[in-house]
């Protein structure tokens, strides 16, 4: 009788485990489902990228545009758009403040064409309801995975295509040199067709056509007061050897872009007849732009008998006065988007030889 | 001597015949039900023991397998910060957390370079999004210098965020 109780006892026992072990299984298998699609929810969210093109919002003003590529795995939903204005000093300027701009499906501030396949390029949303204008924004899409791409406007130069070893950029700024072989020449004489400038005669007036590119998607307009700063050094071994110390520095500025060659130099108009660099496009620069300098002074100056610059004309030429190295800064003075903005431009050097064109 | 004999036989004899009596002890059916007695409450001691030692271990794993599921489904998500002034004081910080997760959250602290602001804010729902505003008091945002901000639910649920004014 015992033996059959306690074997019903322990028959008991063994179900009661059991029941625990199924009921930590349910539990475990409640739980790890849970973790297997929080998991493949995470998957999914890593694998959303978003890139931008330049020059990110297309047109200024209300509705507006921009395109961006999906280069993930999984399409993608855009859930909101923020824009908030990051200029401090444009105060008045659209999305400020605590709330800035949101762009919602559901709002009377929204957009279209959310849903990105991967794999496409250039998915063109239009955000209706923000009017935005030449000032600077930080624009960050929200999915509805949670992930944030951002992108600014204007577009950050220079931060779209390469170089190589025949052209390079010697800028960091909104206006650009392609440093290549024929981005930097001169006239002298009479000539009308520019050469290389890299080796030039030596007090001769000359005309420097420097080719230049707009990374920027606002025009620029060129101020007088952009030059060319030459600094010589002595060669002690080349064509400058016995010349002593060079100390001297050389300006020349600007001048229209009529001007051939030093013999007939037109003074640069800033107000009626301007460089103006074209902005730049979704592709990046919209051509390049040959800028010539040759005057003494800047603008419709001459000089007097001081040598200093006054009102008048003709503007007078410019020249290099030592047969030695010089090494070449460029300082351009502009306007882009009304803002007046000093870049400069260095890496360049040349070498005024006595013995031009030969010049060893 | 033999009156001695007599006597020491006779007492032995007196107590052979008691230890006969003796060695009849209790019967078998009574050594049975003594048995069952005592495995009868022994095994519910055992039973009641384990009954109450499973009811706790499926109470305490139960509530941890069930919060923790909830947790875990838990995603909020900072997706846009602004920065903003009061006059001219840069004190204004503006969040907006959505839930991207599968169960709804209440946001219950959010910090800003790891200084705590308790806010009390309603529940947000899967896919809403929920705007939390924060007066900053001891500190100021500068522009340029990265801010770190963390939200936290009521869950524990963290994410921790940096940005750029």
């Amino acid at each position: 009788m015992s033996t059959i109780f306690g074997a019903l006892f322990f028959v008991i026992l063994i179900l009661m485990g059991f029941n625990l072990m199924l009921w930590n299984f349910a539990q475990f298998d409640a739980y790890n489902r849970v973790i297997t699609t929080m998991g493949l929810s995470d998957q999914q969210r890593s694998a959303e990228a978003l890139t931008f093109n330049p020059p990110g919002i297309m047109n200024t003003g209300s509705p507006f545009n921009f395109t961006v590529n999906n280069i993930g795995g999984v399409t993608s939903t855009i859930a909101r758009i923020y824009v908030q204005n990051l200029a401090p000093l444009n105060v008045g300027s659209p999305c400020q403040g605590a709330t800035g701009c949101i762009a919602d499906p559901n709002g009377s501030t929204t957009f279209n064409n959310p849903n990105i396949k991967n794999g496409e390029s250039f998915h063109l949303v239009k955000v209706t309801g923000i009017a935005i204008d030449n000032s600077g924004y930080r624009i960050i899409v929200a999915t509805t995975r949670g992930n944030q791409f951002s992108f600014y406007f204007p577009w950050p130069s220079n931060l779209g295509g390469g170089s190589n070893s025949n052209s390079t950029n010697t800028a960091h700024g909104a206006l650009d040199v392609k440093f290549d072989l024929n981005s930097f020449n001169f006239t002298r004489g009479t000539q009308t067709v520019p050469q290389q400038g890299w080796t030039v005669p030596y007090s001769t007036n000359v005309i420097w056509w420097v080719k230049v590119v707009n990374n920027a998607v606002n025009p620029i307009v060129l101020s007088k007061y952009t030059s060319l700063y030459f600094v010589c050094y002595q060669d002690r071994f080349g064509a400058g050897a016995g010349t002593g110390t060079c100390t001297e520095t050389d300006l020349t500025y600007v001048v229209d872009n009529r001007t051939m060659n030093p013999g007939t130099i037109y003074q640069y108009d800033e107000v009626n007849r301007p460089y103006t660099l074209p902005a730049a496009g979704p592709n990046g620069p919209t051509g390049s732009t040959t800028v010539k300098f040759g005057s003494f002074c800047p603008g419709q100056q001459t000089f007097d008998s001081n040598g200093n610059c006054v009102n008048g004309s003709p503007s007078p030429p410019q020249d290099v006065d030592f047969p030695t190295p010089y090494l070449v800064f460029m300082g351009f003075f502009y306007k882009v988007n009304g803002v007046i903005v000093g870049q400069t431009i260095s890496f360049v050097a040349i070498r005024a030889c006595a013995t031009y064109p030969s010049c060893p | 001597m033999a009156m001695r004999k007599i006597g020491i036989l006779g007492w032995a004899e007196t107590r052979a015949r008691r230890n006969h009596r003796s060695r009849k002890a209790i019967s078998t059916i009574m050594a049975n039900l003594t048995m069952l007695v005592i495995v009868v409450s022994l095994s519910s001691l055992l039973f009641v023991w384990s009954i109450s030692s499973f009811g706790a271990y499926t109470g305490g794993a139960g509530y941890w397998f069930s919060s923790r599921s909830i947790a875990n489904q838990e995603r909020p998500s900072v997706e846009g910060v602004f920065f903003s002034k009061t006059g001219s004081t840069n004190n204004v910080v503006t969040v907006f957390v959505r839930n991207v997760g599968a169960v709804p959250f209440t946001v219950a602290s959010v910090y800003l370079n790891s200084t705590l602001y308790n806010i009390v804010l309603p529940q947000v729902g899967v896919s809403q999004v929920q705007q939390v505003q924060l007066t900053l008091s001891g500190q100021l945002w500068v522009k340029g210098d990265l801010q770190t901000i963390t939200v936290a639910t009521l869950r524990g649920t963290t994410t921790q965020t940096t940005w750029v004014p």
